[in-house]
């Protein structure tokens, strides 16, 4: 991690508010994206985004490797989408809105695609494709073996390929 | 494969921010929920940052102003003199409050009044001392201890990178008992009665649910344990899981147990040291466990928190002054923790700290090694701290530095006069992506990192370098490093693994005598028989990595031209694998003078259905040929941890895809298993 980066991050834990927003600002696509990938509709994601932002904003002091920042963020978005899911259980009928909103360009095969993986695979998936991160990360992340994310996300990956004939 | 999906997601899924998402809406609303907190004045160091940020692109070309200095700096680096390095005398503590309070006002002119964050409670400390809860698993039999009479001549033991010098491990035989240590959802020490080819637990340690436990020592009737613990805060929690992610500093405690009765294990002697346990060795009986301790600048009162202490028998006391070793220029708040502590004799541990960081520790019988990798002047450099040994412990005796950052602890090599240094130095470029757009800085920094270059350092006994080869295969970097005498093998890697033989008779002025091109490349070389060498790590064509792995020996009878003799892949191409070996050395095992063994995880996806595997293969090594002799299977979605063997038994420690520990054991002869207990 670039030294910028750190003396960024170790800003926000001191409770700089600028370096917070910067970061935010940095991350805000991805974490929408994420969002977007694992909710149902574009209002839990962007609930999901907001919830976390201002989550991660009141508990950052408490983070001391400020190198974990992405893995903290991410790993409290992605809990935050897989509540929001489980919260919502019932409202899928918004789901097709999400796709309509003439803002998103969410192509039907890739959302077809995405959604025929089980919430846990899209989860690793997107943490490695959006996030970034690597198998052991995301195996800490969610308490899974380094081996089984791989797998999941091999297996996943090939799923995607497949509907999306690559 | 995963580009393309990677790129049809990234192209497909272009996404505009809802005004709700736009950072100043969410500036609004971090207004209101801490209102407590004043407004503070922004730190010198990061207004440079975020000026330019106000014109949205900025911080990348921040970023990009900084690089072409980097070339600049590692030539300066390269022929600077030592003077950064002076050791600064500590004769009393006040030289070190001078030193934080200096660190603390230059890092942290605007500290959280309201909450102390990162102090540690002296009650803390001493909790951590959590005691063993001893069951005796009743279906042992009697008195396991006694000797049978066998006679037990071969067993396993850890892979070392250092004759004489021991390394920790998850599982440890002494020819008849296993001893293991499991970190999972449960943490446990067991031991494991394997006379007459059966397992029969015979004792069962459970630890403290927040001490993690991570390496294992057997010596004569002792058995030494470094636990871990971790200090959680904020949000370290979610739905009864805790994230390691989140946890940056905790305590390392090393316990001592009395085995004579294996039915029995008793705590014998333990002691703590702050920061988390970086890596520990044995040389005979004497252990020595480093830590990195991170002094909490944000503590109230920073001179209560800025000299390391231990605790012995729960209680506290501060290293003395002269037990602390400063550099000039060391500006990190971080000190490496170094404790000697014989684990037989009775007697409390000689501790010593070193103002500076601890990533990776190299230690021989000679001396005893600490790097840290950190930037200076804006590039990646490899500080290395160098002690020796006293009659109680160790004494810090210089510190030298390097361009460029360390593979691991295999990149390290002292051979009497010289520690040989092998690293690669990242020069960074920002690229533009496609749509226009300057990356955002993360991503810049890890998509842009395609000029590397990699170089081999000698340094004398006081740290200074004499020798160098540099500019070793421009864009690629160090996947591992091995040194045999005089000479050191390099794999690097961009698409194809070129392995490197770099002759060090003359520490002035060593010199590449032959490279060896082939596809793939080793993670992890081993020294096999004289002039051989094994590869392993990721197979692959002439574009790259191919989703497999392989086994390779590599003929270094010929310096000039090292050849690949024989060569193995685990899937021949039809699947998925990899494994642990890159990055846990620990899990080769060897078996005999022509045997070792390889964990690896397997996935073929060919006759439709999905088929996981996690193997450990055994590999025979004969008229510099290379065979495979059995594969061990775990089962699916296991995760291989460890192994060792015992006559004719193999012994495999395993985690199941819910995380239950397993030790699984094969016979030799028949390579059918014959066992497997849950630990």
């Amino acid at each position: 991690m670039k030294k910028e980066m750190r003396n960024l991050i170790q800003s926000a834990i001191s409770n700089d508010k600028d370096a917070f927003g910067t970061l935010y600002e940095i991350y805000s696509a991805d974490m929408y994206r994420f969002a977007l990938s694992m909710c149902k509709n574009t209002f839990d994601a962007q609930d999901a985004v907001q919830e976390t932002v201002l989550s991660v904003f009141k508990s950052i002091h408490g983070l001391k490797n400020p190198d974990k920042f992405k893995s903290y963020l991410f790993s409290s978005l992605s809990n935050t989408c897989k509540r929001k899911l489980s919260e919502n259980k019932y409202t899928v009928e918004l789901q097709d809105e999400m796709y309509v909103d003439s803002e998103i360009e969410f192509s039907i095969p890739v959302r077809e695609a995405l959604s025929k993986l089980d919430e846990d695979s899209k989860q690793i998936l997107m943490l490695s494709i959006v996030g970034g991160f690597k198998s052991r990360e995301i195996g800490e992340m969610l308490r899974l073996s380094a081996n089984t994310v791989r797998t999941k996300q091999k297996r996943a990956l090939q799923k995607m390929r497949e509907e999306l004939s690559l | 494969m995963k580009k393309r999906i990677e790129k049809a997601l990234n192209d497909k899924m272009q996404v505009k921010l809802p005004e709700e998402l736009e950072k100043e809406a969410i500036m609004q609303q971090l207004e209101s929920p801490v209102q407590a907190a004043p407004e503070k004045k922004k730190k010198k160091a990061y207004a440079k940052i975020l000026i330019p940020l106000a014109a949205s692109l900025a911080l990348v070309i921040g970023i990009a102003g900084m690089f072409p200095e980097i070339n600049k700096n590692i030539e300066e680096l390269d022929n600077s003199n030592t003077s950064q390095n002076q050791v600064v005398n500590v004769t009393d503590y006040d030289v070190i409050y001078k030193k934080f309070n200096k660190m603390k006002s230059e890092y942290a002119d605007d500290l959280m009044d309201d909450e102390i964050l990162f102090g540690k409670e002296e009650s803390e400390i001493t909790e951590s001392m959590n005691t063993g809860n001893t069951t005796v698993n009743e279906s042992a039999g009697g008195t396991g201890a006694d000797d049978t009479g066998d006679s037990w001549k071969a067993f396993g033991e850890t892979n070392r990178q250092e004759e004489g010098v021991d390394e920790g491990d998850i599982i440890k035989t002494d020819g008849r008992y296993l001893y293991v240590i499991t970190s999972g959802v449960e943490r446990h020490f067991t031991i494991i009665d394997c006379a007459e080819d059966k397992m029969t637990k015979t004792a069962d340690v459970k630890f403290d649910e927040d001490m993690s436990i991570s390496e294992l020592y057997v010596y004569g009737n002792y058995a030494v344990i470094i636990g871990q613990k971790y200090d959680y805060d904020g949000y370290g929690v979610y739905n009864g899981a805790v994230y390691d992610c989140v946890m940056m500093s905790g305590d390392t405690t090393v316990r001592v147990y009395d085995i004579s009765d294996k039915t029995a294990p008793k705590s014998a002697k333990e002691f703590t040291q702050q920061g988390l346990c970086t890596s520990t060795r044995m040389i005979g009986s004497k252990l020595y466990c480093v830590s990195a301790y991170n002094v909490n600048l944000y503590a109230e009162n920073i001179e209560d928190v800025c000299i390391p202490e231990i605790t012995v028998d729960g209680v506290n006391r501060k290293l003395p002054a002269d037990s602390i070793s400063m550099i000039d220029g060391t500006d990190y708040p971080s000190y490496a923790i170094i404790s000697a502590y014989d684990v037989i004799e009775k007697g409390e541990p000689k501790t010593d700290a070193v103002l500076g960081n601890s990533q990776s520790i190299y230690v021989t019988t000679d001396y005893f090694f600490i790097s840290e990798t950190c930037y200076e002047k804006s590039a990646e450099i490899t500080k290395i701290y160098k002690f020796g040994y006293t009659a109680d412990g160790v004494k810090f005796e210089a510190c030298g530095k390097v361009p460029g950052y360390l593979n691991n602890q295999f990149s390290l090599s002292y051979n009497g006069t010289h520690l040989r240094v092998a690293t690669t130095s990242n020069q960074w470029t920002v690229e533009k992506t496609t749509n226009g757009d300057t990356a955002m800085p993360d991503a810049a920094v890890s998509s842009s990192v395609n000029n590397t270059q990699n170089a081999l350092y000698i340094l004398d006994n006081d740290m200074k370098q004499v020798g160098k080869v540099d500019n070793l295969a421009p864009g690629e970097r160090i996947k591992s490093a091995r040194y045999i005498g005089d000479m050191a093998y390099v794999v690097t890697f961009r698409q194809t693994d070129p392995l490197f033989a770099i002759d060090l008779s003359d520490p002035a002025n060593p010199k590449v005598m032959g490279q060896l091109k082939i596809t793939g490349f080793s993670e992890y070389l081993h020294p096999f028989a004289e002039n051989l060498l094994i590869g392993i790590g990721r197979d692959g064509t002439e574009n790259g990595t191919n989703g497999d792995c392989k086994v390779c020996l590599f003929d270094v009878s010929d310096p000039a031209n090292p050849t690949e003799a024989s060569k193995l892949t685990v899937m021949n191409g039809k699947g998925y694998c990899w494994t642990e070996m890159g990055y846990n050395h620990k899990v080769y095992i060897k078996i005999s003078d022509t045997d070792f063994a390889v964990p690896f995880g397997t996935d073929s996806y060919i006759n439709s259905g999905e088929h996981n595997d996690c193997v450990y293969i055994r590999y025979r090594v004969e008229n510099n040929r290379l065979t495979e002799v059995a594969r061990y299977s775990m089962g699916r979605y296991f995760t291989a941890l460890g192994g060792t063997f015992i006559e004719k038994t193999f012994y495999t420690v395993a985690a199941s895809p819910e995380g239950k520990m397993q030790i699984i054991s094969f016979n030799l002869d028949t390579n059918s298993e014959t066992g497997r207990i849950s630990i």
